[in-house]
């Protein structure tokens, strides 16, 4: 066991290495003159060389690479002439944003939707697997952002339940941190919520089907044992796989989602580096991202390995 | 005689589709004493896995069991709620199914599988569980029982699974174990190997058990009664020890002739033409009729029932007397 997640662990060094040269290529391959955008209009061109000799864009790529790969090692994501700071300074003061938006928006959309997908399977044909997919039906087809405007709408403005916008961090206050996020997390993590839920059913349909399921049954076990406990271990395995997508969507959409709730996270961060050409700070949050990824499907392999004792032995 | 262990009469147990409803199994009845072994022998589709389920509380939505009593232990298990069936299986009844390589769960140690029904339905502790996993291990003739009980499914054969599954079944001493085909998935080596534990398991725990095998040589030399069945209803039952002369329904004599050709391994092997039909298109008279060799007009017509031809032996032919003339012509 240990020595599996050891291997896979050690599979995941070259990966990094080759996300970090991506974001850079990806970065290099932007048309326009990043020096030209930061100097402003009305500079003149040896105003432009200036800032261009300033963001070391006047060396070789090769040797620009090299920086990069180095400074990554440091933990250093580059200089944002921009916000005047360091990349990595920024991005660490708005990760925690985006952590808690996505992570409560995946737990959310995990245990709501493996809870309605099972019961709809339980209840095949039934209102009860109606109403599930109906509710599935609605999470994956109603948009992000149409979604929290409407929750902001009636929870935070309406009824007052709920801060319409802004972060606390946990640290000051658990409540308040929760309380701020509730909406957000719903909002971004509907979308998964409908999508896990669905293939939640099918899976466990196809797993009540199986011979062990009748096994469970002739040993004398309850309906709460033989769902709940044997066809549920075995479902979670690919709808593990399903969650582990999941994430990806929730990264991509937490930018709009952080924008409707005015939360200040990556994805804002990122936004803003688009609008004004901020190629570092880009750069790094990209990277960042692809890091994220790397990082759930290693925890979704180890997972795996947990579950499904064939992965674990092999 | 002693009260019967289990006594099932005009058993009957119909698929749903759409409005119609089709006897799958029509009116099949049959006892088995305690300690007894009953064989049950029919092609594929013939109802027999359908039986099992009925007697255990465990048929599919689709099918529904019209009518018919079955007694067990004088209790009236179709009446039965399903709380109580609970109780029952695994308890009083248990099942050991065709195929272990899927009956057991993949994620789960064999072992917790086995000492997951003790603790359903025994109040013991984990320890104790697992000691008499260990001791049930062994008594199937599982080699290394208290390192086996770690390991997973797929880490053990296809015989080695089949034993965890009727030590699974066994564990809490049960009055009745139903086979429903323990050895069809597997190589003919183990198939013996695994018979033979369960004749002597039989032995040593007084267990009834009711065998079902498409294979009538290896229910008969298991068995005490043989009940052959067709397209869900009993075509024959007879005593084990002598249903190889003694047949008298068309088809167990069809079941007999292959057998023998099998076992002579004559070039041509005597088949019996043709299949059973599927529910849909069963005829309503003798569903045998289509097939049999003797059949004549009044088989299409009327449902045969059964009748006595000697002690524990009972046939349904429209035609027996046909059937013992031609038997001393052949
Ligand atoms: N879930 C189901 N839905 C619809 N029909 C079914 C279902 N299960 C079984 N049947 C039908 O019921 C009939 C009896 O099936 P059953 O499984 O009892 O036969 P069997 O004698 O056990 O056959 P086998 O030797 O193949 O196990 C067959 O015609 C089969 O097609
Ligand atoms: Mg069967």
């Amino acid at each position: 066991m240990s020595r599996y997640i050891l291997k896979r662990l050690l599979s995941a060094i070259p990966v990094l290495l080759l996300v970090s040269i991506a974001a850079f290529v990806l970065i290099q391959l932007v048309p326009g003159d990043a020096a030209a955008i930061i100097a402003g209009p009305d500079a003149s061109n040896d105003e432009v060389e200036f800032v261009r000799r300033q963001l070391g864009l006047d060396r070789p790529w090769p040797l620009r690479l090299q920086d990069w790969i180095f400074g990554l090692a440091q933990g250093d994501l580059g200089y944002s002439y921009i916000l005047n700071r360091p990349v990595t300074e920024a991005i660490l003061e708005r990760l925690p944003v985006t952590l808690s938006l996505a992570g409560l928006s995946i737990i959310f959309a995990t245990v709501l939707g493996v809870a309605l997908g099972v019961l709809a399977a339980v209840f095949h044909r039934s209102w009860i697997d109606a109403l599930a997919m109906t509710v599935a039906l609605f999470g994956v087809s109603v948009p992000n952002f149409w979604f929290g405007l409407i929750a902001i709408l009636i929870f935070a403005v309406g009824l007052g339940w709920f801060p319409p916008g802004g972060y606390v961090s946990p640290t000051e206050s658990f409540t308040g941190w929760l309380s701020a996020m509730a909406l957000p997390a719903l909002t971004l993590g509907t979308a998964s919520m409908g999508q896990i839920s669905r293939f939640s059913r099918s899976v466990m349909l196809e797993q009540l089907g199986q011979d062990y399921v009748r096994t469970a049954r002739a040993k004398g076990l309850g309906q709460g044992n033989v769902i709940g406990r044997h066809a549920l271990k075995n479902a979670m395995i690919p709808i593990l796989t399903v969650i582990g997508i999941s994430f990806s969507l929730t990264m991509a959409g937490a930018i709009i989602v952080e924008s409707v709730f005015s939360l200040n996270g990556l994805g804002r961060l990122m936004l803003h580096g688009i609008q004004r050409r901020d190629y570092p700070v880009l750069q790094g949050g990209m990277l960042v991202i692809a890091f994220s990824f790397v990082i759930i499907n290693l925890l979704v392999d180890i997972l795996y390995s947990w579950l499904d004792p064939r992965v674990r032995y092999d | 005689m002693a009260e019967p262990l289990l006594d099932v009469s005009d058993l009957t147990i119909a698929l749903k589709i759409g409005a119609r409803s089709i006897n799958i199994v029509d009116g099949i009845s049959f006892r088995i004493d305690p300690g007894g072994r009953l064989g049950v022998v029919g092609e594929s589709g013939s109802g027999k896995s359908m039986i099992a389920l009925a007697l255990t509380g465990l048929l599919p939505n689709v099918m529904q069991l019209v009518s018919g009593s079955i007694r067990f232990q004088g209790e009236a298990l179709e009446l039965a709620p399903p709380a109580r069936m609970r109780q029952i299986r695994g308890r009083d009844i248990s099942l050991v199914f065709q195929e272990p390589a899927t009956a057991l769960n993949p994620v789960f140690t064999t072992g917790r599988q086995v000492s997951e029904v003790l603790r359903e339905h025994e109040k013991i502790s984990a320890r104790e569980a697992r000691n008499r996993t260990i001791e049930l291990f062994r008594q199937v003739g599982i080699p290394a029982p208290e390192r086996r009980i770690s390991d997973y499914p797929h880490q053990m054969s296809g015989g080695m699974r089949q034993r965890v599954m009727i030590a699974m079944a066994l564990a809490c001493r049960p009055r009745l174990l139903i086979a429903d085909e323990p050895t069809t998935a597997l190589d003919a080596t183990i198939q013996e190997q695994i018979i033979d534990l369960l004749a002597a398991l039989q032995e040593e725990t007084g267990v009834a058990v009711m065998l079902i095998s498409h294979d009538l040589p290896l229910v008969a030399e298991f068995a005490e009664q043989v009940m052959v069945m067709y397209a869900g209803r009993v075509a024959e039952i007879a005593p084990a020890d002598t249903i190889f002369e003694a047949a008298m329904h068309p088809y167990t004599r069809g079941l007999i002739a292959c057998a023998i050709g099998l076992e002579t391994g004559t070039s041509r092997l005597p088949t019996i033409e043709g299949q059973v039909p599927p529910p849909l298109q069963f005829p309503p008279g003798c569903r045998f009729a289509s097939r049999c060799p003797h059949a004549a007009a009044q088989c299409a017509q009327s449902v045969p029932g059964l009748q006595p031809i000697g002690p524990q032996h009972v046939a349904a032919c429209l035609r027996l007397d046909q059937m013992t003339k031609l038997e001393v012509a052949s």
